[in-house]
């Protein structure tokens, strides 16, 4: 089907194809919202079965083939590239603008702005992504540069990282320059210590597919890492150097300043105070927490359905467990102007009638009696529902 | 505050997020880390502060709010979808309430979520007008919190080589802080507390009168500290830079002793996007169906047991106020011990990062507010105080060189590299270097190339933020990191060359203009070598 027909089509004929394709929607969802929605599932079938369009129709299908999964792949799938539509030049900035400008003081109604707020975001929000084409994906990151370089940084007292890039034409010259010793030389990392007069540290020999390294070095002192090449006769043609960095010391300072001085013991209990016997950890708890935090907080993607709810670690010797629940849905129907009650309370009705109601069920016996009343309210009729609810859990058995 | 008592306490939380927002996606996972911040701390911090001010009781906080959090809570998009995010939520809290009707404890919890994200909505909207910056400016401009800002988009600091590059995460905070919060910013956050010899001169030059370090970039600076990390100190440059203290931090995070775990209190684990039927609960999943966290949780921690009892908030209610008790008693107890050693009015920095209180910490909004209270109303030994007010008091100052540190794991920059995350290095080193080039070259320039260049600023900084490497590292959640790296990467280099062969692809750029929106009003200039 498209586009065009999909536009001639009404909010609420859209809203009965898009659940006959068993799609999440609402009514209070935009025309254009719901149009894409259904554009997308119809393309997202067509690629999984490109037979037919029936495929739609199967109670199996995926619910929708707009939204990602939880880390994206589909997000930037090649294949949608959104058409240029008319008029698609809305710029976020000109919307917001606009909020902006209806938030005058003059707009003093509660909750009258907000509707507003709501239609210009929403409306700002489909043109802009009208606009979007799926971007980037012919663009992939460059995996050098062209550029001889070194550059080195700290990790932490005790280890540098550093990581290079050889173009080939340098190695071509440098192979044109040692001719026969080419063979025997080797790409080597040279570390120097510039603390105080620069001085060699140490040779690296990281291999031919290496293009990083983490290095060992002490602590409170000065690198600058060198690549280049280690002939066999010993010399080093250095190819690029890299910046100067400086490890921390990793421990109090031997300095005292004159002015602020305090005898040794005073010191000692002040550092003490602050830590200083366990100051070296930062704030690990911190750390860990938050990590943990953002994994289970969004690391939804894989999990089944009976989640990881409350699965602390340790919590269980064999990880198996059984979770049940009961639950009752009340359903029904009347005229659309009647009022309803059950269990005394009035139950709202859809447009056309209906009802529906959902009840987490404990053990026990439950009565639900369902009043509906006539829009006139000449008349009353009763249905009386009961129901008996027990359930036991046996010892576990292993086997 | 009247300089009371016999030490200060320096309460500071660091509000951050990473930008995140995705116009080219109808809704959009994680786009939920701002949502639920805002639910679950930023509306109830901002409920107490008011009702704090409104009921008179004195207190001073600090709170760093980054650019980045600043600019979603600016976006008309994000305020949209969050008001769409709140009522879903609030029609599921409503199902609730109706579908335990027979389960009292479930029952009492669901009219509790449903008050609370009823309540969410009215500050947000009716009180706020969704704009919930201007109330932390007011806040600043009554005295009671210091507002401070951080790195442009939370780049780790330590580990730029380019300074012009680093200089420019902390110019274009400064001036994003000044157009929202009407003035320029005192001092700084610095992005996960890093912090390396040098990057107070870069502070120096924007401005700013102070930072904070972890307790070892002070404890380990030279010369040695006089008063460890209960005193700041001026680095050469004459920037302040203030400790954290230990003892306050741990109460809260150790595993053992730390408040957050305290079995009265809700447990984070336990969400009904997990243990409710799927089919009832899947209109309120995103759109590609997998089961999330939705907010709703009905568990208190209870134990270390797979049986969880029904979370009762009075009880945990009461418990976050003896955890208030608790920590301002030891407070006074250290404040006590160290004005007998130091010979000074010592200062005790705990800072904490501002989701702990009501995302992770359900109680912890709660936990603040009472202590709060009773610093105000129950002691004589303690005052809260912010760092500017401080050095207002105390000008003088030891100079020392601190440490390079940071908050994270291990204390150094271990975190953000290693094996999971090393590689963004040799591209993010390279695309400052390229930006530094382009500012310098294109001088003076107009319409479309400046447009481009703008947008190449906005990429690097957007790729620099060091969620990415932590999100690489903590294992989960890798592939939107990953790709929010390349994409920054890769939409960068595009712009260098389109720039550099003057072939800017206008609707691509305009494209790109809308997705990575933030910092209209960037000028591509601060990446200028001579300013």
């Amino acid at each position: 089907m498209a586009k065009d027909e999909l536009n001639k089509m009404t909010k609420a004929e859209l809203v009965k194809l898009a659940r006959s394709r068993k799609l999440d929607v609402t009514v209070r969802m935009l025309k254009a919202e719901l149009i894409r929605v259904i554009k997308s599932d119809m393309k997202g079938k067509k690629r999984k079965k490109p037979s037919g369009g029936k495929g739609g129709r199967a109670a199996g299908a995926p619910r929708s083939a707009v939204k990602a999964k939880a880390a994206g792949k589909s997000r930037s799938s090649p294949g949608r590239k959104a058409a240029k539509r008319a008029g698609a030049g809305t710029k976020p900035k000109a919307a917001g603008k606009r909020i902006r400008e209806s938030a005058a003081p003059s707009d003093k109604i509660p909750g009258a702005r907000t509707i507003r707020q709501m239609a210009e975001s929403g409306k700002y929000y489909l043109g802009s992504e009208a606009a979007i084409t799926q971007p980037l994906e012919s663009i992939e990151i460059p995996k050098e540069y062209g550029i001889d370089r070194i550059v080195a940084m700290v990790r932490d007292p005790h280890w540098l990282f550093t990581y290079w890039e050889v173009t080939t034409q340098r190695y071509d010259e440098l192979e044109r320059m040692l001719k026969d010793e080419w063979p025997q030389c080797k790409t080597i990392l040279r570390i120097y210590d510039v603390t105080k007069r620069k001085k060699v540290h140490s040779d690296i020999e990281p291999g031919t597919e290496a293009r990083n390294w983490y290095i060992n070095v002490p602590s409170g002192r000065r690198f600058v890492i060198a690549v280049g090449i280690l002939s066999p006769d010993g010399r080093f043609i250095e190819i690029a150097r890299s910046n100067t960095v400086e490890t921390p010391s990793g421990t109090v300072s031997d300095v005292v300043d004159d002015r602020w001085m305090v005898p040794e013991e005073i010191f000692e209990r002040i550092f003490a105070a602050s830590g200083g016997y366990g100051a070296h950890g930062g704030s690990a708890e911190l750390g860990e927490l938050l990590g943990r935090r953002l994994e289970e907080e969004m690391g939804s993607g894989a999990v089944s359905s009976l989640g990881s709810g409350g699965m602390r670690r340790g919590d269980m010797a064999r990880g198996f467990r059984l979770k049940v629940a009961t639950e009752l849905i009340l359903y029904g129907e009347t005229e659309p102007d009647a009022r309803v009650r059950i269990q005394g309370k009035e139950v709202k009705l859809r447009g056309d009638g209906t009802f529906s109601l959902r009840f987490a069920l404990p053990d026990g016996k439950i009565k639900l009696p369902v009043t509906a009343t006539s829009g006139d309210g000449k008349e009353e009729r009763t249905v009386n529902t009961a129901v008996n609810k027990s359930s036991k859990e046996k010892a576990p058995v292993l086997k | 505050m009247k300089d009371r008592g016999k030490g200060y306490l320096a309460l500071v939380l660091h509000a951050h997020l990473p930008y995140v927002r995705h116009p080219e996606h109808d809704d959009f996972l994680e786009e939920d880390w701002f949502f639920e911040a805002l639910t679950e701390t930023y509306i109830p911090m901002i409920d107490i502060f008011d009702r704090l001010i409104d009921e008179r009781v004195d207190f001073r906080i600090t709170i760093s709010l980054t650019p980045t959090l600043i600019s979603m809570m600016t976006d008309p998009l994000l305020q949209y979808r969050y008001l769409r995010h709140l009522n879903k939520l609030i029609e599921l809290a409503g199902r609730e309430i109706e579908r335990t009707r027979w389960m009292p404890e479930f029952h009492e919890l669901a009219l509790m979520y449903h008050y609370r994200l009823s309540r969410a909505r009215q500050i947000f909207l009716e009180r706020y007008d969704s704009r919930l910056i201007p109330a932390f400016r007011r806040y600043q401009e009554l005295g009671f919190v210091e507002i401070i800002t951080s790195g442009a988009t939370h780049g780790f600091l330590p580990l730029m080589t380019n300074r012009t590059a680093a200089a420019a995460q902390i110019r274009v905070a400064a001036s994003h802080y000044e157009k929202h919060l009407g003035r320029p910013p005192r001092g700084i956050w610095l992005p996960e507390c890093g912090y390396a010899p040098g990057i107070d001169e870069v502070l120096r030059d924007c401005g700013i009168r102070f930072f904070f370090t972890d307790t070892h970039g002070i404890l380990f600076g030279s010369p040695r500290p006089r008063y460890g990390v209960f005193a700041p100190v001026y680095c050469r440059s004459a920037v302040a830079a203030f400790g954290r203290d230990r003892e306050s931090s741990k109460q809260v995070w150790s595993a053992e002793e730390g408040y957050p775990g305290d079995y009265e209190y809700r447990e984070f684990y336990r969400d009904v996007g997990f243990d409710l039927d799927y089919e009832y609960i899947r209109p309120y999943l995103h759109g590609d169906g997998s089961r999330s966290n939705l907010g709703i949780k009905y568990y208190r921690i209870t134990g270390p047991t797979p049986a969880k009892a029904p979370y009762n908030p009075a009880r945990a209610r009461e418990k976050a106020a003896e955890h208030a008790g608790n920590f301002m008693f030891n407070r006074e107890r250290q404040i006590d011990y160290l004005s007998g050693i130091l010979g000074i009015k010592p200062i005790i920095v705990s800072p904490y990062d501002a989701e702990l209180f009501g995302h992770w910490w359900y109680e912890g909004p709660e936990w603040l507010d009472f202590l709060l209270r009773k610093i105000h109303f129950d002691q004589d030994t303690i005052s809260t105080i912010t760092p500017s007010e401080y050095l207002e008091r105390h000008p003088k100052l030891q100079v020392i060189t601190p440490s390079m540190s940071s908050w994270g794991w291990k204390g150094y920059n271990e975190v953000w590299l290693e094996g999971s995350n090393d590689w963004i290095y040799p591209h993010i080193h390279m695309m400052s270097d390229r930006m530094v080039e382009l500012a310098d070259r294109f001088e003076r320039v107009d319409g479309l190339t400046a447009r481009a260049l703008n947008q190449a600023a906005r990429e690097l900084l957007l790729a620099q933020s060091s969620d990415w490497a932590f999100i690489m590292k903590t294992g989960t959640m890798v592939e939107y990191a990953q790709k929010r790296t390349s994409d920054h990467i890769a939409r960068f280099n595009k712009l260098y060359h389109d720039i550099s062969s003057s072939r800017i692809d206008e609707r691509w750029l305009r494209e790109i203009e809308g997705i990575d929106n933030i910092f209209p009003d960037i000028d591509y200039g601060v990446y200028r070598t001579r300013m």
